[in-house]
């Protein structure tokens, strides 16, 4: 490790490691505040007093004056594993840390993070304040298995903040990390601040995250009152920079995980815009010998290797082929025999002769050379995109850099305005569900999300992490990061597509002979069999299981399900094998599950055949290697899954596509689930096989001929309480759902405040001096004044959609809310 | 010339995994029809006089490097697609003893046939020099 000081006339100093800028004094203040006071203050919010805190890196003991300026921190542990940086901290940055090593709160120890956590105690704020890797091994304190660690030393209440990437220039890699603590199961907010010092060493808007059990509204940030004076960060203001742009967003849906096993990270740092050359480029026809485009597909894998190193290198090998004549070469060296030495002498003629032997000239080597070169370009390529560490070398480390230029300004406003002319939209809150449609497969219901197959809200999108597969650096990737299918598969633990195994789930049914209760004129049908336990064995999706019988299922709350099977749709509670009601079985409904499981087995078959093209040449190696053993179990077991699925899809009968349109087009219904609605007589309706409707209150269940005559059936007490609880279950997601658009209103009408005040100031600036071309600061970039305007006018048109989205949503979901309340009285508690 | 023949004649095998080829064609492709056709050019081409070791050993070098290479970059692509690496360590051993083992195998053959090939050029040719 190589540490550098790069000190300048007026005091101010640099340091690097390895050539990377770590801090510049000038505006080291900004970074470290940015870093540990919007943290410290959500912490010491959540907990004032006793906090433990607990920095990984950051030996130069900045981030640990930060903390210790929190009269509530009690103590904290600072583990660097460079005990020369931690030195430097305690001697040569003293007095820029204000001796924070020698407060007897601080606790210093040299060593290895990842280990340190592993016995570590819980703290109430963590810091990762690491250098940005620059070699595989650098990546493992941003995988997914390092920020698991962090989540369980994270104290109930607790929270972390991390030092990324850049946000800038990196911008993919930064996603992945964010990704990557979010599959830690840790809810994430990142933000991203411009220090200056950084951005004159080309790293753009800095990057980072913060990190808690609990989300962290953007509401928090905007609403932060750091209870400590700052320097230079304006904590007032951090929350703009936690502003990203749709563009941005979507890149982060894409983002990979980085995990130990999945290293995806570095290639990312090290090559932000391979992806976008290889979509301008593409490669020549070998035969032109064009190597340019091929040359420049070779990803970088190590911090020292730059682009123009990859070039210049192939350009010399190219020059050198093309130029090279041995027969003159040999000639000319015979000419200066003399002052050779004999045995030399003897050498080149013997050369001499053998170049004579093979043919009439060399030009056919020249070009055969270069043929081989290009095959050895190809080979390099596709090895460096398999193995990056293996295909090139790795040098040490240089110290060269350059200094940095003093002149430090435009400090205070450095992080304002990132979001550019769409930032200002408001997240896609409370999309997703199973299909992620948002009006649902009945029909019946207006605007409910993802209520097609469960009623759930907000579970995310079910397909979300499918975007990473077409993240890989040359074609796309495999999905399966988790070693599920090598253990938990088969064993009861339902496994998903990507490999991830999940807590085991027993359902106890029979198979419903058309009726269920009330269906065909029988009471509760039973077939005459018990009802058998099934095991979920592959969870499709969040909200569909497939069974080990081949059946589809689909959790609807936690006490009811909808068995869809032989082209038909059944109502059951775990608290009965027998099914309660038979529903109408809805073609869309069966297509999209179909879809599901197609995409999902098309996914599964892609890895069974990379598998075996694997084992084809390593599968007899299997009684000595036990990872080809392994590759062999988990090949197995796809191939099970791939049964499985042709099962379940044969299982499944699709319906004829062209049913009518459901009778009940009533815009007040509340949607609970498949065909299934709250009316406005607070009753719930199902959508009977016949197109039917039945409506119970709970207590009477009847037909529409029925309600108009008062009899009916009584309700079954299981039906009752699964209704109940799906109610239940509902009612919370739509609070959850009226907070969320509470805070995007409430944040929405701040930024418009914002955004008007940088209007009035754009149009006094362009008044005052009649240029339009005067440039301006509009956050990462400055841009003409007119310019300017333009986007802000249009920031104000987007902000007034969201503010008109946002209050629609929360309408909506108060209403429904009210809705369902008033149902769960009737119903009974 | 022997190398590039079979670089190239692995290329064309290259395009289809030992699983698609089925194992009985890929076992006869590559252990037998490109090492003996590397094994002939290479003792075709070869420049008298030379024994029969040397002839086994250029044959050897050949055939060895080209299904070496071959067997390397295919083996990595394979794992690639596969995408888990819990044990790259393991991963890597396993993919080196095959290589070179493969490698071995039809160095063998093409160094057999390159030598017997110059061995019959070198009778010849012995015959019109008599």
């Amino acid at each position: 490790m190589n540490l550098h000081c790069d000190k300048r006339e007026n005091g101010d100093f640099a340091f690097y490691i390895d050539g990377d800028l770590q801090f510049d004094t000038a505006d080291e203040a900004l970074y470290h505040e940015s870093l540990v006071l919007p943290a410290m203050s959500l912490a010491q919010l959540a907990k004032p007093d006793n906090l433990r805190v607990l920095i990984c890196g950051g030996g130069d003991g900045l981030a640990l004056r930060e903390t210790l300026r929190f009269p509530g921190v009690v103590h904290a542990d600072l583990v660097d594993y460079s005990e020369a940086v931690v030195e430097w901290g305690r001697t040569r940055f003293a007095e820029i840390n204000q001796g924070a090593f020698e407060d007897s709160r601080a606790h210093t120890h040299i060593g290895d993070a990842w280990d340190f956590l592993a016995d570590a105690g819980s703290y109430d704020a963590i810091f990762c304040d690491f250098t940005v890797p620059r070699c595989a091994e650098d990546t493992r304190v941003f995988t997914r298995d390092w920020y698991e660690r962090i989540q369980r030393a994270l104290a109930p209440g607790g929270i972390a903040a991390f030092n990324a990437v850049s946000a800038q220039y990196a911008l993919d890699a930064f996603w992945c990390v964010e990704k990557t603590v979010r599959a830690a199961q840790l809810h994430t907010r990142p933000y991203r601040v411009c220090i200056p010092s950084f951005r004159a060493q080309g790293y753009g808007a800095w990057g980072f995250l913060l990190a808690a059990h609990r989300p962290i509204k953007q509401t928090a940030l905007r609403n932060l009152e750091c209870p400590i004076p700052t320097r230079q960060a304006e904590m007032s203001g951090l929350w703009r920079g936690a502003q990203f742009s749709r563009a941005e967003r979507l890149r982060g849906k894409s983002a990979p995980v980085h995990t130990l096993e999945h290293s995806v990270l570095l290639p990312l740092i090290l090559n932000p815009d391979l992806r976008g050359s290889k979509a301008q480029g593409g490669v020549a026809s070998p035969d032109q010998y064009n190597l340019e485009p091929l040359v420049s597909l070779i990803p970088i894998v190590h911090s020292c290797h730059t682009r123009t190193m990859i070039e210049t290198l192939a350009e010399q090998v190219i020059g050198s082929v093309r130029a090279l004549d041995l027969r003159k070469l040999t000639d000319a060296l015979l000419e200066r025999s003399k002052e050779l030495p004999g045995e030399l002498i003897a050498e080149l003629r013997r050369l001499r002769d053998f170049l004579s032997g093979i043919g009439s000239g060399i030009a056919w080597l020249s070009q055969w050379s270069r043929r081989l070169f290009v095959a050895l370009v190809i080979l390099m390529t596709l090895a460096n995109a398999v193995s990056p560490d293996s295909a090139f070398g790795k040098g040490s480390f240089g110290s060269g850099h350059g200094g940095i230029s003093a002149g430090h300004a435009s400090v205070g406003r450095g992080y304002s305005s990132f979001s550019g002319s769409s930032g200002f939209s408001s997240s896609g809150h409370a999309s997703g569900g199973s299909f992620g449609g948002k009006s649902g497969f009945s029909g019946g219901a207006v605007g409910r999300t993802g209520g097609s197959f469960s009623g759930t809200r907000g579970l995310g999108s079910s397909f979300g992490t499918r975007g990473s597969a077409a993240h890989g650096p040359l074609i796309s990737r495999p999905v399966i990061t988790s070693t599920g299918f090598r253990g938990g598969y088969g064993s009861g633990r339902p496994t998903d597509i990507y490999g991830r195994s999940y807590e085991p789930r027993t359902f106890i049914y029979v198979h419903s002979s058309g009726g269920g209760y009330y269906g065909q004129g029988a009471n509760p049908v039973s077939n005459g069999t018990e009802g058998k336990p099934h095991q979920a064995l592959f969870m499709a999706d969040a909200d569909m299981l497939v069974m080990d019988n081949g059946d589809i299922l689909v959790p609807v709350s936690e006490t009811g399900y909808l068995l869809v099977v032989g082209g038909t749709v059944s109502l059951y509670s775990k608290s009965s094998p027998e099914p309660l009601l038979a529903l109408y079985p809805d073609a869309r409904f069966f297509q999209n599950i179909a879809v599901q499981l197609e995409g999902q087995q098309a996914q599964a078959q892609f890895e069974i055949k990379a598998r075996r093209d694997w084992l084809s040449w390593v599968g007899w190696t299997s009684a000595m290697a036990s990872s080809v053993r392994d590759d062999e179990t988990e090949l197995r077991n796809l191939e099970d899954l791939d049964r499985r699925l042709t099962e379940a899809q044969k299982h499944l009968v699709l319906p004829p596509d062209d049913q009518p349109p459901s009778s009940r087009q009533n815009s007040t219904d509340v949607e609970l689930f498949l065909d299934c609605v709250l009316t406005q007589d607070d009753r719930i309706a199902f959508r009977a096989p016949d197109d039917h409707w039945l409506h119970t209150d709970g207590k009477r269940l009847r037909t529409e001929q029925e309600t108009t005559s008062g009899q009916g059936r009584v309700c079954p007490p299981a039906l009752t309480a699964l209704l109940k609880s799906v109610m239940d279950k509902l009612s919370k997601e739509l609070a959850a759902d009226s907070k969320s658009f509470a805070s995007d209103l409430s944040q929405a009408q701040q930024e418009r405040t914002t955004i008007q005040k940088d209007l009035a100031e754009y149009q006094r600036i362009y008044s005052a001096g009649g240029d339009s071309s005067e440039s301006v600061d509009y956050g990462t970039e400055e841009i003409s004044v007119s310019n300017a305007i333009n986007r802000t006018q249009n920031d104000l048109a987007v902000n007034q959609q969201d503010i008109d989205a946002a209050i629609a949503g929360a309408s909506k979901a108060d209403s429904d809310a009210q809705r369902i309340m008033q149902a769960r009285q009737t119903f009974g508690q | 010339m022997g190398f590039l023949a079979g670089l190239v004649l692995y290329g064309v095998g290259a395009t289809r995994s030992p699983y698609e080829w089925t194992t009985p064609v890929w076992i006869t492709l590559a252990f037998f029809v490109v090492p003996v056709l590397v094994g002939l050019v290479n003792g075709a081409v070869v420049k008298l006089p030379r024994n029969g070791a040397e002839g086994f050993r250029i044959g050897l070098r050949s055939g060895g490097w080209a299904m070496f290479l071959y067997a390397s970059a295919s083996m990595m692509w394979a794992h690639y697609r596969v995408g888990y690496n819990g044990n790259t360590g393991g991963v890597l051993l396993v993919g080196l003893v095959v290589a070179i083992t493969y490698a071995l195998i039809a160095g063998v053959v093409a160094g057999c046939v390159c030598a017997l090939l110059i061995g019959r050029r070198t009778k010849s040719t012995e015959q019109n020099t008599e």
